[in-house]
């Protein structure tokens, strides 16, 4: 009841505080809205921003009908081809830096020439993405296309064929005999597709029946970075209560140390909460109203609910340390900006980590807990992973939690 | 009356530095306390462990018979405590604090709201109980902040300087709150401050802190009555043992001694005090100042001694703490 009444008076205060409702709640959303924006219209602007990108693995490398294919896919003017070897854009693919690819397999070439079926295959994250679909029908597009100048000769040649098997007075030219070999060759081809299109989704289950977009990736950084923020508007919460006398006071009142830390940093907790509650709400509501995508939530809300608590949590120790450590105003300021703004940065909030291709930022992202709230809130909003699948993370997190609080309590100046 | 605060031997150490140095008092419920000292005697400290804000170094207190060591969430349930500093949250107004200050000590309902509105009468901010803290003046916040100590009706209350930058109309009602609760509701008071006049009209006993120990402890008319009749403090050129000597043997006079620690002057009380600027003071100790005056002026007079200040001291605490300590209360 005690700690109700603490976190109940922390909370009135800050609602009252109109730079903190800025700061934790409008400012990530303006962070998302701008990432969005500017990350969706960069990954158009290599070349033509008109046309979708589309990266594809050519295992036929050389092949005469891949080369077809391939010229084919650029020749439509939607679609821009970007080669690229099956490794990488496996490792692109599985890090999200790329959505969606195409494979033409091993001897594409010379199967189509001994009329052997084959399957270029489109990866996607998503299938039903706008994109994903364009990229479908265009491709069928040029696949057909290609196989129709195939079906003419194969049925010119199979004329020849026929003539060639006749006595020399009955080699007559039949423009009616010609016709109808043709026509059969072009039912065949349609009924039974020499190249089909094959479209992958990499899950078993599938990531959402919405469109794909750039809020998937944006979201989760922001979300984890401005979660971790709230830790220092905490720190500064009791920071003010030292400062103005109203903790020593609280201290001569018949409340445990417990019952006043855990009114202190409740609020953390709860405003965390609130703050992923109006992100989400936003990012899956609103940002349609403004006419941008909105945000999938994968498949598994209470996968999400829990990496939002152990988010919350961790974010609350954290709150803890920091104010066991800094002691001066202008320490928050700076163990803040060291633990909050560099640990998101190199947690992956603001810049994939998949994008700092060092190795060594890699490694140091492994000790710093952003990373893993990132990861698990991706795993589930792009690639509908569910709870089994983010247990480790949750794992991560609680352990940094523990020990967050654990080093806080023992610095903590009750004094 | 029964005690309802003893306090034993209490000691704090900070590393090397003893900010409190083995003090012991009681106080007898019902009563209103002074504790008399200049800043940074050990105060402050002194009620911050009666109080339970951290630990003595050793000693302990009791509070109705009670160990603050052993059973603390007891005892400051007794308690209320008006620090120094306002301690309130000033985006949140009066009536909030209050409400916030009374359900921390386990207060509810019916009760809370009775007793929040209780207080507020007492400090006369009812009118104003729903504005923002940070919209009143200074006295008005100092009202509220002592409000926020009796909102759950504590039997022993602590004011630690409780004046301190307060407007002189805001601290006549803080004396008349004051008095009110000790003599309607026979509340128990501990005042802390360094105001002797403050002291001097509220409390029944005082005890005088210096560095960290206790010097005296009685009521104050035992306390003025142990000088005796006044102190005289005159400024000359040189003084040396003889002249000291011969000042003592004067009729009237109690005793004569060099004032080693020369203060700067009050501007407050506005006496010609220029003892800073000058190479010798004597503090003259008197059965009856008026007399020692007429003896001393006709002594130096008859040894061509300059005068160069005199200050006539009535006995109060301030000469109290000057003879006790040798140096003012405000120094």
């Amino acid at each position: 009841m005690k700690i109700l009444s603490i976190a109940w008076k922390d909370l009135k205060i800050f609602f009252k505080e109109p730079g903190y409702l800025i700061y934790l709640i409008v400012l990530p959303l303006v962070f998302i809205l701008l990432f969005t924006t500017l990350f969706s219209a960069s990954i158009g602007s290599t070349s033509d921003t008109n046309k979708i990108s589309l990266v594809v693995v050519n295992l036929d490398s050389g092949g005469e009908q891949a080369e077809q294919l391939l010229k084919g896919l650029e020749a439509t003017g939607t679609i821009q081809v970007i080669p690229s070897t099956l490794e990488k854009t496996q490792s692109d693919f599985r890090d999200t830096r790329i959505t969606q690819y195409l494979t033409i397999p091993e001897n594409f070439s010379q199967n189509i020439a001994v009329g052997k079926k084959v399957e270029v295959t489109l990866t996607a994250l998503d299938t039903f993405s706008m994109s994903v679909q364009t990229l479908r029908m265009s491709t069928y597009g040029v696949v057909n296309d290609m196989l129709l100048e195939r079906s003419i000769l194969q049925s010119l040649e199979q004329f020849a064929a026929m003539q060639s098997a006749l006595p020399s007075e009955n080699r007559l030219y039949d423009p009616e005999m010609l016709t109808a070999q043709a026509k059969s060759q072009f039912i065949s081809s349609k009924e039974r597709p020499l190249v089909d299109v094959k479209v992958e989704v990499p899950q078993t289950s599938k990531t959402s029946e919405e469109d794909f977009s750039m809020v998937q990736f944006s979201v989760p950084g922001f979300t984890v970075l401005f979660a971790f923020l709230v830790s220092q508007a905490t720190a500064r919460s009791i920071y003010d209560e030292k400062k103005n006398g109203s903790f020593r006071r609280l201290m001569a009142a018949p409340l445990s140390k417990l019952q006043l830390l855990g009114g202190k940093l409740l609020p953390n907790f709860l405003v965390v909460i609130f703050q992923i509650l109006v992100i989400f709400f936003t990012s899956t509501v609103l940002l349609s109203w403004l006419g941008m995508d909105r945000l999938s939530l994968g498949q598994s809300p209470l996968t999400l609910a829990a990496i939002s608590i152990m988010l919350a949590l961790c974010s609350t120790s954290l709150g803890i340390l920091i104010a066991a450590i800094a002691k001066t105003e202008a320490q928050i300021g700076g163990v803040s900006a060291l633990f909050l703004w560099l640990m998101g940065f190199l947690g992956g909030t603001m810049v994939p980590l998949d994008v700092m291709s060092s190795p060594m930022l890699n490694t140091i992202s492994k000790f710093i807990p952003h990373s893993y709230a990132v990861g698990a809130y991706k795993d589930v909003l792009t690639l509908g992973a569910g709870f089994n699948t983010v247990l480790p993370a949750l794992g991560v997190l609680l352990g940094f939690s523990v020990l967050f609080f654990a080093i806080g309590l023992w610095r903590f100046d009750f004094d | 009356m029964p005690h309802i605060l003893e306090v034993e031997n209490m000691v704090k150490k900070y590393g090397e530095f003893e900010a409190v140095k083995g003090v012991s008092f009681d106080v007898e419920e019902g009563e209103v306390f002074g504790l008399l000292g200049p800043n940074g005697a050990g105060k402050t400290t002194t009620i911050s462990m009666i109080t339970g804000l951290f630990p003595p170094t050793s000693g302990t207190a009791r509070i109705d018979g009670h160990d603050i060591l052993k059973e603390p969430l007891l005892v400051k349930q007794m308690n209320g405590l008006v620090p120094q500093d306002l301690a309130l949250y000033p985006t949140l107004s009066a009536r909030a604090n209050l409400q916030f200050f009374g359900r921390v000590y386990g207060l509810s309902g019916k009760k809370l709201k009775e007793n929040v509105e209780d207080v507020l009468r007492v400090v006369s901010l009812t009118e104003r109980a729903d504005q923002t803290i940070e919209k009143y003046s200074g006295g008005m916040k100092r009202r509220v902040n002592i409000a926020a100590g009796l909102v759950h009706q504590p039997r022993l209350l602590f004011l630690d300087e409780p004046t301190v930058g307060v407007d002189p109309q805001s601290r006549n009602h803080i004396f008349e709150s004051v008095q009110r609760l000790n003599r309607e509701r026979g509340m128990t008071i501990i005042y802390t401050s360094h105001y002797m006049e403050e002291v001097e009209l509220l409390c029944n006993r005082v005890a005088i802190i210096d560095q960290g120990k206790l010097i005296a402890l009685d009521t104050i008319k035992n306390l003025v009555a142990m000088l005796g009749g006044g102190v005289l403090r005159i400024g000359v050129r040189h003084a040396d043992d003889h002249l000291l000597a011969a000042l003592s043997q004067l009729p009237s006079v109690k005793n004569a001694s060099l004032l080693q620690s020369v203060a700067q002057p009050n501007p407050e009380v506005q006496t010609p005090d220029l003892l800073h600027t000058l190479p010798a003071v004597i503090k003259i100790e008197t059965q009856n100042s008026q007399q020692a005056l007429i003896h001393v002026i006709n002594y130096l007079e008859d040894q061509n001694i300059a005068l160069l200040s005199l200050d006539i001291l009535e006995n109060n605490l301030e000469s109290v703490f000057l003879h006790l300590t040798g140096k003012q209360l405000r120094e």
